[in-house]
This record gives structure tokens, C-alpha cells and sequence, in this order.
């Protein structure tokens, strides 16, 4: 009941920053949430996505702590994106959602920003096979489109909830 | 310490411990998925033999319909394990085949044999095995490929082997020779398409280190147009 009642007041009653906070949650998510379901559905799913993550380079494929990273974070990078993501669009720990997302948007854009500056052709992989916004080759639209996914999120990881709805403030 | 900064002290304490809480979930979901109930396979491709001994070895043939390639003579009938084409759609133009120019000598840096990782070929190596009747692959986008690719190249990409193996490669069947080729250089997408080949029972699968850029560059027979048998550009 008392989750029912956060829930109406979190989308129902809101001031205009609530009304910014609540869309930049829900675009967050729908994007993690389409980003992460692209990463784990499907039979081969996790191994296209370990191809993407092996392209970037970012570890040593001679060492056996190389294969590890690509396996670990293959594996452990889309469900953080799906548990984050879900809780953001359902008003549960947003900021602490929003806060691991932009985390990891700031690991995304470095890993891109070296791909690029290695001059390494390479598709994102970011959506999976999905390129909504940039070409499927990396380049600096991926750095502005998640840029801008990086932006939406430190909006909700930075706002205090006592500023989204009318009723939370003080009378 | 005033009331307030005690109290948003204790937020950004809750706020921490949550993002752990999240992460620990990810991580714990996310390594058993991997490790239990999807295990990802990362090992190397099996090494394919070299070329001369795959063509060697191929006296059954690979060798596409010769006329499919103006101007080139088979040396002798051989059974073709690769379908015949089937006709073009409708209102579709037939691909345009072309010998490339040669690049001007120097102008392309091909790589040479020693400097290749295992399971990739020169674009000499991919002229002998071309010859053979190999089945090429251009892993790269529909619109690279309709710009210009190997005569004859099938295009394929990983993303088609997301729901399993795709239609496409009951076209290949799994004792030819195979070639995979994208843009050379950084592009890893071909070594991507020739893992998952060898995951789908390929033994015998190529990657063109120099990629379409090598092949163009030598002057050797390339074609413009799309795929007939994309049915998933």
C-alpha cells in the first residue's frame, strides 16, 4: 500500500523537476533495458557480445586473466545494466540505479574514446545488433550518444527525491 | 557535526550500499548465467591445415558453377557441394563483376605470411583457395558489401548466429573450404564469423588478414550488388 502510494505520487503529482527526473528515469531504463535484453536473449546472445567486448582489446587474449575479463565481464556487465535498469523504472533505489549506470557509462565512453584513438573498426555492440542513434562502426556519435545517456542519469542520481513531488515537500 | 550533514551523510551511505546491493545482484545473476546455465565458449577456433594442403585435400571440390565467373574455365568438371544459385528476385539487377585494378605497387601494405596470427591467409593464399571453388564470406555491412566484395561472396554476420545457426549456411556445406574476410586491419568481425563457423562444425575456415582492401588491392575478381541470399540485411 505504502509502495502504491510512492508510486502515485512519484508520477502523478510531480513539480517540473520531477517532471525532467522521471523522464530522464524512464529513458535511462528503456534504453538499458532494450540494451541488456539485446545482450541476453537469444541462444548465442552472450558469445556475440563477448566478441564485441574481445574487439575492443582491452585485455591481453595471450593470458589467462585476459580471458577472464572478457568472460567476466561479458557476462556480468548486461545483467547490471538489466537490475539497474529495472529498478530505475520502477522508482526503487533510483539514485543508486542511476549512480551504477553512470558508472558505467563513464567506463563505456573511455573504452570508446580509446577504441577510436587506436583507430580500431569495430562495431559497438552497445545495443547489441540494434544501432538505434550511430552507425554500427564506433565512432563519436557512440561518445555523444552516451554522453547524453550519462547525462539523463547523473540528473536522477543527483536529485534528492524531497524535490520530485509536491506532496514530498514541505508545506 | 550539524543534524543535516549527519543525515546526508547517512543518505549517501544508504545510496552506496544500494549501488552494492545492485551490483552484487548483477554480478551473482550474471556469473551463474555464464558459468552454470549459458556457459560462453571463448576457446580458440581449431586451427584449419594450411592452404596448399586444404586445396590438396579438396579433390571432391568446392568449386562453384563456372558460370558464375565470367571468363574463368574450371580445369576440370567437378561436383559443386555448394548449391547453384537460385535466381535473383525479381527486379533485382544481377551483380556487376569486375577484375580490380591492381593498386599501384607499394600503395597497399600487404601483410606478410610470417606476421599472421594462426587461421589467417595472404591474399595470395586466398587467390589459390578462390581458384580451389572456396566459398568466400564478407562479414561486413549489407551496404560495404554491395559497394564491392569478392566475386561470388556470401555475406553473412555474426548477428545472424544470435537465435543459432542462420538459413544461410545450409548454402556452405560443412567440409568446404571457407574464407572470411571484412575490411582488414582492426576489423575484427571476421575472426568473430570464422569462431562461430568452426563452433557450427567449419574446420576448414580462412580469415583474409588484409581483408577486401588486400583482394581489391591485388587486382583480383570482385563484383558489386547485393546478395541474393540475404534474407536478413
Amino acid at each position: 500500500m505504502n509502495m502504491t502510494n510512492t508510486f502515485i505520487t512519484r508520477w502523478s503529482n510531480l513539480t517540473p523537476i520531477g517532471v525532467v527526473v522521471t523522464r530522464c528515469e524512464v529513458l535511462v531504463a528503456a534504453l538499458f533495458l532494450v540494451a541488456a535484453k539485446e545482450k541476453l536473449l537469444g541462444a548465442k546472445a552472450p558469445e556475440l557480445f563477448a566478441n564485441s567486448v574481445k574487439a575492443f582489446k582491452m585485455f591481453d587474449p595471450e593470458s589467462g586473466i585476459g580471458e577472464l575479463g572478457v568472460r567476466f565481464s561479458t557476462s556480468v556487465t548486461p545483467w547490471i545494466e538489466f537490475v539497474a535498469a529495472l529498478l530505475l523504472l520502477l522508482g526503487i533505489w533510483s539514485r543508486a540505479a542511476a549512480a551504477v549506470l553512470s558508472i558505467m557509462l563513464v567506463a563505456f565512453i573511455a573504452i570508446i574514446l580509446r577504441a577510436i584513438n587506436n583507430g580500431y573498426d569495430l562495431h559497438c555492440g552497445c545495443f547489441g545488433k540494434l544501432s538505434p542513434f550511430c552507425p554500427e562502426k564506433v565512432g563519436w556519435c557512440n561518445i555523444v550518444q552516451n554522453s547524453v545517456m550519462l547525462a539523463g542519469s547523473l540528473i536522477v542520481a543527483l536529485t534528492p527525491r524531497s524535490m520530485l513531488a509536491r506532496a514530498a515537500r514541505p508545506a | 557535526m550539524t543534524q543535516r550533514s549527519r543525515s546526508s551523510h547517512a543518505r549517501a551511505g544508504r545510496v552506496l550500499v544500494q549501488m552494492g546491493v545492485i551490483i552484487a545482484v548483477g554480478f551473482v545473476i550474471g556469473l551463474a548465467d555464464a558459468f552454470v546455465f549459458r556457459r560462453v565458449n571463448l576457446d580458440a577456433r581449431s586451427a584449419p591445415p594450411t592452404p596448399d594442403e586444404a586445396i590438396a585435400g579438396a579433390a571432391t571440390g568446392t568449386r562453384r558453377p563456372a558460370d558464375a565467373r565470367p571468363g574463368t574455365e574450371p580445369a576440370e568438371p567437378a561436383p559443386s557441394p555448394v548449391p547453384d544459385r537460385a535466381p535473383r528476385p525479381v527486379g533485382q539487377p544481377p551483380a556487376a563483376a569486375t577484375q580490380s585494378a591492381p593498386a599501384a605497387p607499394g600503395s597497399f601494405a600487404f601483410t606478410p605470411k610470417d606476421k599472421l596470427p594462426a587461421g589467417h591467409i595472404t591474399v595470395e593464399d586466398a587467390r589459390k583457395l578462390f581458384d580451389a571453388g572456396a566459398t568466400f564470406v564478407d562479414s561486413r555491412k549489407a551496404e560495404e558489401y554491395s559497394i564491392g566484395h569478392v566475386e561470388n561472396a556470401l555475406r553473412m554476420d555474426t548477428h545472424m548466429f544470435k537465435d543459432g545457426d542462420p538459413p544461410k549456411l545450409a548454402l556452405i556445406p560443412r567440409e568446404a573450404l571457407v574464407v572470411v574476410y571484412c575490411n582488414g586491419g582492426h576489423c575484427d568481425e571476421s575472426e568473430n564469423l570464422a569462431r562461430l563457423l568452426d563452433g557450427s562444425g567449419y574446420k576448414k575456415v580462412y580469415v583474409l588478414h588484409d581483408g577486401f582492401p588486400g583482394w581489391q588491392a591485388a587486382g583480383h575478381p570482385s563484383a558489386t550488388g547485393t546478395d541474393p541470399f540475404d534474407m536478413n540485411p
